[in-house]
């Protein structure tokens, strides 16, 4: 609470102590508030009072109205939020996915934004999640939900070479199956993993995410793909390129359990230098440029 | 469905096995998903939107051979539209799947053909018009006709379905299945380069590819 209470102070000087305990799991009870703080989304409402309402009245574009109505009773259907068509949740949701395609109409509605405007809404009410979803959509994955998905294509690329470092046995059959990353990260990493892993764990992995930024997604995505197609015992069973998919989208309950999933993200820390170091290579090699450099980098680290 | 087996467990005899890698293109919410999953599983629910891709097999035991289908279930988004070669690459086949209540993704199934068209021969890959949702034919804004008119002029199979009330959706699959095992006899009473080998689904990792590179 104190940390809460006094942000500025252990935002600026004690910073990893808010990294460790982001890594343990922050209390549900503080969760939603916690997230506001670590992703700047609470100063970036104070500095745009009544933005949100002015949004919120605005009727939007019926191109993207139509589409975001669809995909409203497809968003976790077990959630109580979300049980009842015209619900609380449901109408939250719409009010949020609005106002975001009418705060950046350039970008409009992506699918894959519900699901994290949903799990954002669970923690806080809509105005909140609102400025939330825009740090989401700006900070931490920006690009991800524009048009033809470049960014999204370019952290697949990085994801890939990365997991040459990790996991070369997993990264030569992926290789030998032609499988590319867009094939088997898009939902992962569009969907910050709320689609795939089970629900204690997104929490868990959300929690780091906020605080540490996109590598923690990058990290996560290293360990299902080391597990899951790392040793040549475990590529037995899927010698084609269908075989492994499916393999990747029903992924071991084992590895995605909490404590084995939130362990083994931490135990790469060493890997954070080996991350820079490879962005910059990138950025001089490539020369990519903007994004490369925000989605490299952790989180906003000093808000406001 | 009496034709389904489980991969491996297709009795000892002379009929070739083959694996046909599917797609389903079109517009969200048409019902791609859904058709999948009726097919599949016989059922009907309300899924989540797909993001990226997913995944069906069904494994067809007939007279005249096995036939595993292998079926890419994509994202239907526009903004995905620039990824989706990657999704279609080496298929067989190809579902155009459009909702008869709604003119515009009939359009955009048009679009889709022409994508289909600029990276495949047409003897490369069977292509199905599909109009789905006939349970709304209160609402319909695509008749028959232009559905059966566009896919005769393009040389595609054509089909109305329900996924919902499960009107057709085997049709459309075997229809498909039969015209691939057509074309499959007929490179075989005239063989070129393009002719696929068959697969024996009982040895697991034996797989067919056609030769385009």
């Amino acid at each position: 609470m104190d940390m809460l209470n006094n942000w500025d102070k252990w935002m600026a000087k004690k910073h990893k102590k808010i990294r460790l305990r982001c890594q343990k799991g922050i209390p549900p009870s503080l969760r939603g508030r916690a997230w506001q703080y670590l992703s700047g989304s609470k100063v970036k409402l104070e500095q745009n009072m009544g933005k949100f309402d002015e949004l919120d009245l605005l009727t939007g574009d019926p191109k993207w109205l139509d589409v975001i109505e669809r995909d409203l009773h497809r968003q976790f259907p077990f959630h109580e939020m979300f049980v009842s068509r015209g619900g609380h949740g449901y109408q939250d949701l719409f009010r949020v996915l609005k106002a975001y395609t009418l705060y950046r109409p350039e970008e409009g509605y992506c699918q894959a934004q519900a699901p994290i405007a949903a799990v954002l809404l669970m923690h806080m009410p809509a105005e909140q999640a609102f400025w939330c979803l825009v740090q989401i959509c700006e900070k931490y994955l920006p690009g991800y939900y524009s048009e033809k998905l470049e960014a999204i294509q370019l952290d697949g690329q990085i994801l890939f070479s990365l997991l040459h470092k990790v996991s070369p046995v997993a990264y030569k059959h992926l290789s030998k199956q032609k499988i590319d990353p867009i094939l088997y990260m898009t939902e992962w990493f569009m969907c910050a993993f709320s689609r795939t892993l089970p629900w204690s764990s997104v929490l868990r992995v959300w929690d780091m995410f906020f605080c540490e930024g996109v590598k923690i997604i990058f990290r996560v995505g290293l360990v299902l793909l080391k597990h899951t197609l790392g040793s040549s015992d475990k590529l037995k069973s899927c010698q084609g390129q269908y075989e492994t998919m499916e393999r990747l989208r029903a992924l071991s309950p084992k590895i995605m359990q909490e404590a084995f999933l939130v362990q083994e993200v931490r135990c790469w820390r060493w890997f954070g230098g080996q991350f820079a170091q490879f962005g910059q290579c990138c950025l001089t090699g490539l020369s990519l440029g903007g994004h490369m450099r925000r989605s490299m980098g952790a989180a906003p680290k000093k808000l406001g | 469905m009496a034709q389904t087996v489980t991969p491996g467990t297709s009795p000892e005899s002379s009929r070739p096995s083959y694996m046909y890698k599917m797609v389903l293109l079109g517009s969200m919410s048409v019902g791609k998903s859904s058709l999948a999953y009726r097919y599949v599983k016989n059922d009907f629910r309300e899924l989540l939107p797909t993001v990226g891709c997913s995944f069906f097999t069904q494994t067809l035991n007939l007279d005249e051979a096995t036939v595993k289908l292998e079926i890419w279930d994509t994202a239907g988004q526009e903004k995905y539209q620039s990824v989706c070669h990657l999704y279609y690459r080496d298929a067989h086949t190809a579902l155009l799947v459009y909702d008869i209540a709604n003119k515009q993704t009939f359009s955009r199934a048009k679009i889709w053909l022409e994508e289909l068209e600029k990276r495949f021969l047409p003897d490369e890959i069977v292509i199905a018009l599909v109009g789905n949702k006939t349970d709304l034919g209160a609402e319909r804004e695509v008749t028959t006709e232009e559905g059966e008119e566009f896919a005769r002029t393009k040389g595609l199979l054509f089909m109305e379905t329900s996924a919902k009330s499960n009107y057709q959706v085997n049709d459309v699959f075997m229809a498909v299945v039969h015209e691939l095992l057509r074309r499959e006899k007929e490179k075989a009473s005239n063989p070129s380069p393009y002719g696929r080998s068959t697969v024996d689904l009982g040895v697991s990792g034996a797989r067919t590819r056609c030769c385009r590179t």
